[in-house]
């Protein structure tokens, strides 16, 4: 469980709210619209294996199967 | 060690591609302000020195920016050819042939427009022509400054942090 995947996304929510709020400012708000829904499928992609894991533990755990 | 090399690589170039980005805004204002002032210049040597059009066009081609010399310089050249050209034939021509990519469809057709009456009527009206195309292009640069203002600093932006974001996620 290493704990970098954390910063990363820690980062890059940074980034995406920093971005937001630029192209917000500037009028652009579809633009902005589609960086955060960018943003969220980017940290979906990297944090799905672990979720994957996470549901099959638990299905393992409480035998639900 | 290659990490830290390529993390450099990505994020520098992609602020200098938002950079290039907002040149585009920075130079279409240059080229706005550059063309009023050799156009008064145009304008005051004609009126003062009543010399033919492309006698005045050699001494604006002297003091005009290397971005706009090109147009001045294609129009006397077709003047001199003595094809039969009318002044607002060279200019449009002069126009659509050198590249202008800094500026906008509008500001060419504002060009073009002045083209119309350039030569073609007498000293005062071409006085009042002359007026009316400044005033129009300084209008454009006003446009042209708002949109920049709000552009160039966006897109340096956007560039900086597209590359941040693309390091942090390779990292």
């Amino acid at each position: 469980m290493n704990i970098d995947i954390i910063f990363k996304i820690a980062a890059i929510g940074i980034i995406v709210t920093v971005l937001n709020q630029v192209l917000i400012h500037s009028g652009r708000e579809e633009q902005a619209m589609m960086v955060t829904l960018a943003g969220i499928v980017v940290v979906l992609m990297m944090v799905m294996n672990m979720i994957s894991n996470l549901f099959n533990a638990i299905k393992t755990i409480f035998q639900l199967y | 060690m290659i990490k830290i090399t390529g993390m450099i690589l990505v994020l520098v170039s992609s602020s200098i591609i938002g950079y290039l980005y907002s040149l585009k805004y920075k130079m279409r204002k240059q080229v706005l302000k550059s063309l009023i002032n050799s156009i008064n210049l145009f304008k005051i040597e004609l009126v003062y020195s009543r010399a033919p059009i492309n006698e005045v066009l050699e001494h604006v081609v002297k003091t005009s920016d290397y971005m706009i010399k090109d147009i001045f310089k294609q129009t006397v050249y077709l003047l001199n050819l003595n094809e039969g050209y009318t002044a607002g034939e060279a200019w449009k021509k002069s126009i659509e042939k050198c590249n202008l990519d800094y500026l906008k469809k509008s500001d060419k057709e504002v060009l073009i427009t002045f083209g119309h009456s350039l030569g073609n009527t007498d000293l005062y009206n071409q006085e009042k022509n002359f007026n009316l195309v400044l005033e129009k292009l300084k209008h454009q640069l006003d446009n042209a400054e708002k949109e920049g203002e709000k552009n160039e600093k966006l897109y340096k932006n956007i560039g900086f942090l597209t590359g941040l974001g693309i390091v942090i996620l390779l990292l």
